[in-house]
């Protein structure tokens, strides 16, 4: 064995995060997913896509025709702030001209996929909801809410030993014991005791996520609403809030 | 973390393997095919998964960087370069998204050794000799975080991974006298980490 501590240290990182085959497996589902979604967004996004550039090109036909492109092409200048002569142009075109503006691309209609915060995938530790959860649910909800899970700008408080126990215990019974019923009052337990500690955003998360799989659905909407609108640690598990309150909406459509 | 099997054993599928098969993958991938990405995925994931949990120091942070390093895939491999491999071109993407996921699990570490130095249970039921390992990577994952981004990728893959440094040099678009500068003055840091820390 070397006596350098950063080789042992080195080997030891090594050894303690090689990867097992079930690892990799249980990510693949969550990677092919996603891809899946996109797949889905992407074609849906033509149906979006393609009326629109219709009025696009209708309406710029008929701005041609008519005088008004000029004054249009002007006017967005003068929104995104390119146009030299802004005022004198501001004067002379008509209000009608700013109607007559092109609509954003589709690009801007739907943001890119790419741009957004992957979404995740629940997989094996995560018993449905109820026998009428939606395949999309089981596929598309967000991965089991970790403690690591990655959090923008949540707040740095130094937890206390009270807060960490009771964000254990709620971990414990979500996370290991899966049992959802007793894991809800726990993260509620840990909110109470720790209104403003450093694990707050994942605590408010998970217990979403237990509220959505009790079949919870109404409270389970306002707990993640939130994070879905992106209002929570700067887009925090977003997307995924998002597409579960889209399966939760489209299982209730079904029932 | 768990300890298994190591990623290199992993087996190559017959359909892709080869450098026409690897071409014709990343073809399929530039047409944006999404059964390309389990095809990569298949191949490379074990590796690009054991470099995140290097890297990052956190297996849930590890994991969302491979899920963001597979799904932008297709969109990246655009500026995939023919004489390059894919899995270093993988890695190069995930190094890329790094930041970020780094930034979540550093945190979170912090929180999590305050945690331990208030109870100290962190690892009360490990065997003695696991204990050690465990520790030993606990220590030296604080330590890098006291490296800037380009010195812990480099020290990650020339010392933990031990890759090459014209491999490195690949991965991050560096020259090798770059990545050689990077790994001693990472190793130069972690040294006097360690030694702060106690590990002699």
């Amino acid at each position: 064995m070397s006596h350098d501590p950063l080789e042992r240290a080195a080997r030891a990182l090594k050894e303690q995060t090689e990867t097992s085959p079930e690892d990799v497996r249980r990510l693949r589902a969550r990677v092919l997913a996603t891809v899946g979604t996109e797949e889905r967004r992407r074609s849906k996004r033509w149906v979006y896509a393609l009326p629109l550039a219709a009025a696009l090109a209708a309406t710029t036909a008929f701005a041609a025709r008519g005088g008004g492109l000029k004054a249009a092409v002007h006017a967005v200048e003068q929104l995104v702030g390119i146009d030299e002569g802004a005022t004198e142009h501001a004067a002379a075109a008509p209000a009608r001209s700013v109607a007559a503006a092109p609509p954003p691309p589709a690009a801007e209609a739907e943001p890119a996929a790419s741009a957004e915060p992957a979404p995740s995938v629940e997989v094996a530790d995560a018993p449905p909801a109820k026998a009428a959860v939606t395949e999309e649910l089981r596929v598309v909800v967000a991965p089991p809410p970790r403690a690591s899970a990655p959090v923008a700008s949540a707040p740095t408080v130094d937890p206390s030993a009270a807060e960490m126990t009771a964000y254990r215990r709620a971990h414990e019974l979500h996370f290991v014991a899966q049992d959802c019923a007793r894991a809800v009052p726990a993260w509620d337990a840990y909110l109470a005791t720790a209104p403003s500690g450093s694990l707050v955003v994942e605590a408010r998360y998970n217990r979403g996520i237990c509220l959505a799989k009790l079949g919870r659905v109404t409270e389970a909407r306002t707990a993640l609403r939130p994070f879905a609108e992106g209002t929570v640690a700067g887009g925090y598990r977003q997307r995924e809030s998002r597409a579960l309150l889209d399966a939760l909406a489209a299982d209730a459509a079904l029932e | 973390m768990s300890t298994t099997e190591s990623s290199a054993a992993w087996p190559r599928p017959a359909l892709v393997s080869g450098e026409h098969g690897a071409a014709t993958l990343v073809a399929r991938l530039r047409a944006g095919e999404a059964a390309a990405v389990g095809e990569a995925y298949d191949l490379h994931a074990g590796a690009v998964l054991a470099f995140a949990r290097r890297l990052v120091g956190d297996d849930a942070a590890a994991e969302d960087l491979v899920h963001e390093t597979f799904v932008t895939l297709r969109q990246a491999v655009r500026g995939f370069r023919e004489d390059a491999a894919l899995r270093t071109f993988l890695l190069s993407i995930a190094v890329n998204h790094a930041r970020h996921h780094l930034r979540a699990a550093r945190r979170r570490r912090e929180a999590m050794d305050r945690f331990a130095q208030e109870t100290g249970d962190a690892h009360a039921s490990s065997p003695e000799s696991d204990a050690m390992r465990v520790d030993m990577a606990r220590v030296l994952t604080l330590a890098l975080d006291a490296l800037p981004l380009d010195q812990r990728v480099a020290f990650v893959l020339s010392e933990v991974e031990e890759r090459s440094a014209k491999e490195i040099a690949e991965i991050v678009g560096a020259n090798e006298i770059t990545v050689r500068t990077r790994v001693f003055k990472a190793k130069a840091k972690l040294r006097e980490e360690l030694a702060r820390r106690g590990v002699r």
